[in-house]
């Protein structure tokens, strides 16, 4: 049987190229946020410190269910009780101790963190949407706009913060939010100068001439090409605004202006604890420590994300 | 009021077998080696004084230097009683009681003038003066005319003091007055150079070279912010009994800095122990606890903003409940770690005209926690007044330690025992004056000390038109047996009075009372010869020496 | 010639801004509510009167801030009102060596070891050196300065009793609170040093200065030395003027006689011309820094004194 190829018409139509199929990218494309997160999770110090920073997050919610008692409950008779490593493991027993009028220490830490954390980001937010806005607005119109709104932030740096602050607390009863409103009233500033620095540096630049000769109004402008550029600053400038916030307030609490007892923060802890360094140095030294490693997870987060939002340390 | 005489001391009650209790206790390493510089004291001072002009004030700080440096027309005794000091032997007292006559002694100032009547009748007019606006003036109000002085209703020459001649001062009395010889070794009685404050006018007491004394000491111009000097008066008439040459007073504000500074021999007295240490040193061998007299309550407020609250306190069985809900042994021995509680107004130190303890002839004992009982009277209360349930109840507190702590404590008592939700509102000293004076607080803590040893400095406190008032308490049958008291002659029947309003008080329970404060100190066992006072100022030096083998 | 143009303008800038702070603080102090007097229930209607119009607070505001700036041309501050008839230049005049002093030592003892970690930290990113500043610098900046006072008082002063555990006067006094005061700024320069070490060496003028062969110490001290510092040189102005107006807490703790408690105190004794005469006082001294930083970066980089409003 001879064999013999069948030749069909069908066979002799044009191929169908995809033209589409040729652009196709073989491999997932990397975005620049992806790219970002790739380079922050090589970043050992970055990953310790969101690991911690993740415990920490986790223990506020579900540490004060853990304790014996809620914040606030006080048992006398088991007084400035110091912890022992085994009561800490197993929870039998007051896992840090207690304080002064006999709380629980574990219960008041873990609050503590929790509404330290909430001023600090409250404070935070406040302090970033006050100091982008007025620093894309005088960084952008530049001429009189920027004199003016500059020497209006001089005038207020020259001001005492800590006159700014306690006058504020006087006035406003303190709680979460006139502290951290406080906070923000002092902080942004920083924030605007910076902001406005690197606005200054984008705008000259020619895809923001680009959008502006296509016709993007000032708002578009602002919103669409410049927001997005200074993006990496502001969380970098977030990461250190949060930990010089639950600082401050841990200030505040030393000079009776912080939250209102039986309240907790650990600024107020850390100051009850610190009258009694000498004697009963856990009341002390629980909160500090765990402000400490708060403070250097956002420190390492705030590095590693600098590192990894600046295209120029790409490798 | 913690910053009048809230903070003086108690007498030297057996100081030798207080330090000979030794026990364990921590502070091992305390440098107790005697001094290289005999003639030198090292000692506590809390923040300097705002100024050192007595006439318009007196806070702690001042009262140290002033009255160490200052002599009187008496002083007070290591017991506590007044003794001649400027004057010459006793005053001749008139048959109504109200005409003191005092002779003086020869004395000099420290600039070599004399000490004259004219220097005591310039003083005590300056205070009364409206125009200097002192905060004090109204310990003067037992002369005559002064409050009227005071208060722009009568001319400044009008008070019930002269200067006979120089030597002679002449004092009238509004009432009777049993204990006016202590008040006369009070600072704010102090003589006042006419010449000096005219010389300085404003700059008069700013600084230490503004002045002139006639005391023990002189407040030496080496005196600098955060450390103050006083230096042995050569022209002190009495100059024979004073041993020390020098005095350096620190200014220390944190207390575990006066304790570390006392364990490394910086400091001879460690001033007032507070929280943790209390306990620390309890059985420490240089613990000294002068008895100390200070009466801390609960006000509350009869005239809340708020109606609910107004009605809420104007319920005696309410204001009962909330009495017997608080464990004052528990507030004193964890909270405090230090005190007695509490359940009348006049602490034990003060004396009644028999020359006992007030409370050896009023008992009035502390309440008894009675949670059952409290919860109940709470309910009866509630309906009685007409409220469907009980206000959210805001405690005032300064921020200064222990009085948080205290308010925290009894914020859980109320909770506890109660079921009364409270808020706690702790604020800077001078705010919490402000808002007590106008009334806007629910619940606010506090405290008084005695200018003089007389019921009379607690108990005018609670007068319907008294300023002191804060919770506008009011009994008709009080403010008579008050008002009666001041002129009555029959010392006798005023104590028992006293007593009688105090007991009035008690049973109304116009305010909640907590505990009385005491104090413990270190105090370097080489230091000798200190005399400790409840009222006036807390310490003597005037005869103070460092034992030397 | 540019320089001193550039000068002039800038003290003008800064007369005008102080100017502008001390109005609009002074503004602010009498929309507070409350009376500035003490015990003010105490006093008779009358009497109060009297008090307020001795302190001139009785007059339109206006003739008040005439007053008050007519005095502060003559160096004066004011009297305090809690503190009777003390001059507030005085006040400010007997706390303010001894912080000063602290704050000087802190800022020097903290730049020299500040610079010193960031260079090297910067140059060998990595290593241990680098990871042992990021925790220095961490710790200075997260442990609060009361809580560091407290332990090295009580450690090196009370327990091994290597200094004097508080109060003033010799030099050893002044060791404990320096060190208090010195973390923070060593943890910031060496923060700011070494990001800015690191940029710069990544800089194109390195590898040029490299390619042509410069050797490794000149490319550092010509080169990226003396750029990576002028951030360091921004910050140390209103650094200097924050230690050097003194620290509440650490002069609280070791009990020092310094200015720092003022700013505190005016506000909760409500003292009305003493926050007034603080306030001008810490805004007169950080606007005259940051002057003085200023004329420093005109000096140094030439750029700065052209492209004015392009700073930062």
């Amino acid at each position: 049987m001879k064999e013999t190829m069948k030749l069909t018409p069908d066979m002799f139509q044009p191929a169908e190229i995809d033209d589409s199929a040729k652009n196709a990218i073989a491999r997932p494309s990397i975005g620049f946020w992806k790219d970002v997160w790739r380079r922050f999770y090589r970043n050992v110090g970055a990953m310790v410190g969101l690991v911690l920073l993740s415990i920490i997050l986790v223990l506020t919610f579900v540490g004060p269910s853990m304790g014996k008692t809620d914040y606030q409950a006080q048992n006398l008779s088991v007084q400035d009780q110091e912890p022992t490593f085994q009561n800490m493991i197993s929870g039998d027993d007051y896992r840090f101790g207690t304080d002064n009028l006999g709380r629980d220490l574990w219960t008041r830490v873990w609050y503590g963190t929790k509404v330290s954390l909430m001023i600090a980001l409250l404070a935070a937010i406040l302090e970033i949407v006050f100091g982008v806005t007025i620093g894309v607005i005088s960084g952008y119109f530049g001429g009189m706009v920027d004199n003016i709104l500059q020497r209006v932030i001089e005038v207020l740096y020259g001001i005492p913060n800590l006159i700014v602050v306690i006058l504020f607390l006087i006035i406003f009863d303190p709680g979460i939010v006139p502290i951290a409103l406080a906070l923000a009233l002092t902080n942004w500033l920083p924030t605007a100068r910076i902001v406005r620095a690197q606005v200054l540096k984008l705008k000259s630049q020619e895809y923001v001439l680009a959008a502006r000769t296509l016709g993007s109004g000032h708002i578009r402008t602002m919103t669409k090409h410049l927001l997005p550029n200074i993006v990496s600053i502001v969380i970098i400038a977030v990461m250190f605004a949060i930990p010089s916030a639950i600082f401050y307030e841990a200030f505040l609490s030393f000079i009776g202006l912080g939250l209102r007892p039986p309240e907790a923060s650990l600024g107020v802890i850390i100051n009850d604890g610190a009258q009694n360094l000498q004697i009963f140095p856990h009341e002390l030294l629980i909160p500090s420590v765990i402000i400490g490693i708060m403070m250097l997870s956002f420190n390492l987060i705030g590095d590693g994300l600098r590192d990894a939002l600046d295209p120029r340390m790409r490798k | 009021m913690r910053k009048k005489l809230a903070l003086s001391l108690g007498l030297l009650l057996a100081s030798s077998s207080v330090l000979a209790a030794c026990g364990g206790g921590g502070g091992g390493n305390t440098a107790n080696e005697k001094p290289q510089d005999t003639k030198t004291l090292e000692w506590y001072m809390g923040e300097d004084p705002k100024t050192l002009d007595y006439a318009l004030d007196v806070d702690q700080s001042m009262n140290y230097l002033i009255s160490n440096s200052m002599d009187g027309l008496f002083r007070l005794d290591a017991d506590h009683k007044p003794q001649p000091a400027i004057a010459e032997g006793q005053p001749q007292i008139s048959s109504d009681k109200k005409t003191y006559t005092f002779k003086l002694r020869d004395a000099k100032w420290s600039d070599g003038k004399p000490v004259t009547a004219k220097d005591f009748e310039f003083a005590w007019k300056r205070v009364v003066d409206p125009k200097t606006a002192s905060q004090y003036a109204n310990i003067m109000f037992f002369i005559e005319n002064a409050q009227e002085i005071n208060q722009g209703k009568k001319p400044a020459d009008t008070l019930g003091v002269k200067a006979k001649d120089d030597k002679t001062l002449e004092v009238k009395l509004k009432n009777p007055t049993p204990f006016f010889l202590d008040l006369v070794a009070f600072a704010t009685y102090l003589p006042q150079r006419e010449d000096i404050v005219k010389k300085h006018g404003k700059a008069y007491g700013v600084t230490p070279d503004k002045l002139v004394y006639n005391g023990p000491f002189e407040i030496s111009t080496e005196s600098k912010k955060g450390k103050f000097v006083l230096k042995k008066n050569q022209n002190y008439w009495d100059k024979d009994k004073v041993k020390l040459e020098k005095v350096n007073l620190h200014s220390i504000e944190d207390d575990a800095t006066a304790v570390k500074l006392y364990e490394t021999g910086k400091l001879a007295w460690s001033g007032p122990l507070s929280g943790a240490f209390l306990t620390k040193y309890k059985n420490h061998k240089d613990k000294f606890v002068p008895p100390y007299a200070s009466s801390w309550v609960l006000i509350q407020n009869f005239k809340a903003k708020d109606p609910n609250k107004a009605k809420f306190f104007g319920n005696k069985k309410i204001r009962e409940a909330i009495d017997l809900s608080v464990d004052r042994n528990t507030l004193v021995d964890k909270v405090l770690r230090t005190g007695r509680p509490s359940g009348s107004w006049v602490p034990k130190e003060i004396t009644v005209t028999s020359g006992k303890s007030i409370r050896e002839e009023s008992k009035l004992d502390p309440t008894k926690p009675d949670p059952a009982k409290a919860k109940q009277l709470l309910q009866e209360g509630l309906k009685e007044a007409g409220l469907s349930s009980a206000p959210t109840l805001e405690i005032l507190v300064n921020n200064i330690d222990p009085n948080p702590q205290i308010a925290q404590y009894i914020k859980e008592e109320l909770r506890k025992n109660l079921g009364l939700n409270t808020v706690v509102k702790s604020v800077p000293f001078k705010q919490r004056l402000e808002l007590s004076d106008r009334g806007e607080f629910d619940l606010v803590l506090y405290g008084w000390g005695p200018d003089y040893n007389d019921p009379m400095t607690y108990m005018e406190f609670w007068t319907s038109d008294s300023p002191n008032n804060k919770g506008k308490w009011s009994n008709a049958e009080y403010d008579k047996l008050i008002e009666k008291s001041y002129s009555n002659t029959n010392f006798e029947e005023r104590s028992k009075d006293l007593m009688k309003a105090e007991k009035i008080w008690v049973d109304d329970h116009a305010t909640v009372p907590l505990y009385q404060s005491d104090r413990l100190y270190l105090v370097k066992p080489y230091v000798k010869g200190v005399k400790w006072h409840f009222f006036n100022a807390d310490f003597d030096l005037k005869e103070a020496y460092i034992e030397s083998k | 010639m540019d320089l001193v143009k550039y000068s002039v303008r800038r003290f003008g800038y800064m007369i005008v801004t102080l100017w502008f702070i001390i109005t609009v603080t002074f503004f602010l102090m009498h929309l507070l509510p409350g009376s500035p007097l003490r015990n003010e229930e105490k006093l008779p209607p009358q009497i109060k009167e009297q008090i307020l119009k001795e302190y001139g607070l009785k007059d339109p505001l206006h003739v008040q801030y005439f007053r008050y700036m007519g005095g502060l041309l003559k160096g004066d501050l004011g009297t305090s009102m809690t503190f009777d008839g003390k001059k507030i230049t005085d006040m400010v005049m007997e706390g303010f060596p001894a912080s000063a002093q602290l704050g000087l030592q802190a800022i020097i003892l903290g730049c020299l070891i500040g610079l010193i970690l960031g260079v090297i930290s910067g140059l060998r990113r990595g290593s241990w050196v680098d990871n042992i500043t990021t925790v220095i610098a961490v710790l200075g900046v997260s442990v609060p300065s009361f809580v560091i006072a407290a332990v090295l008082s009580y450690s090196l002063g009370l327990k091994l009793g290597w200094f004097p555990v508080a109060l003033w006067g010799t030099f050893s006094h002044t060791v404990l609170p320096t060190l208090a005061l010195t973390f923070i700024v060593i943890a910031q320069i060496a923060r700011y040093t070494r990001t800015e070490m690191v940029e710069v060496l990544e800089q194109d003028y390195i590898k040029t200065a490299k390619a042509k062969g410069l050797a490794r110490n000149k490319i550092l001290s010509k080169h990226a030395l003396r750029n990576a510092l002028i951030p360091a040189v921004t910050i140390l102005g209103p650094m200097t003027v924050n230690l050097m107006t003194g620290s509440m807490v650490v002069e609280l703790i070791f009990a020092i006689p310094g200015m720092g408690k003022l700013f505190v105190d005016c506000i909760n004794n409500k003292d009305l011309t003493l926050i007034m005469g603080t306030t001008t006082f810490y805004s007169a001294f950080l606007l005259f820094a940051i002057f003085i930083v200023d004329i420093l970066y005109g000096l140094i980089d030439p750029r700065i004194r052209v492209a004015q409003s392009g700073k930062e």
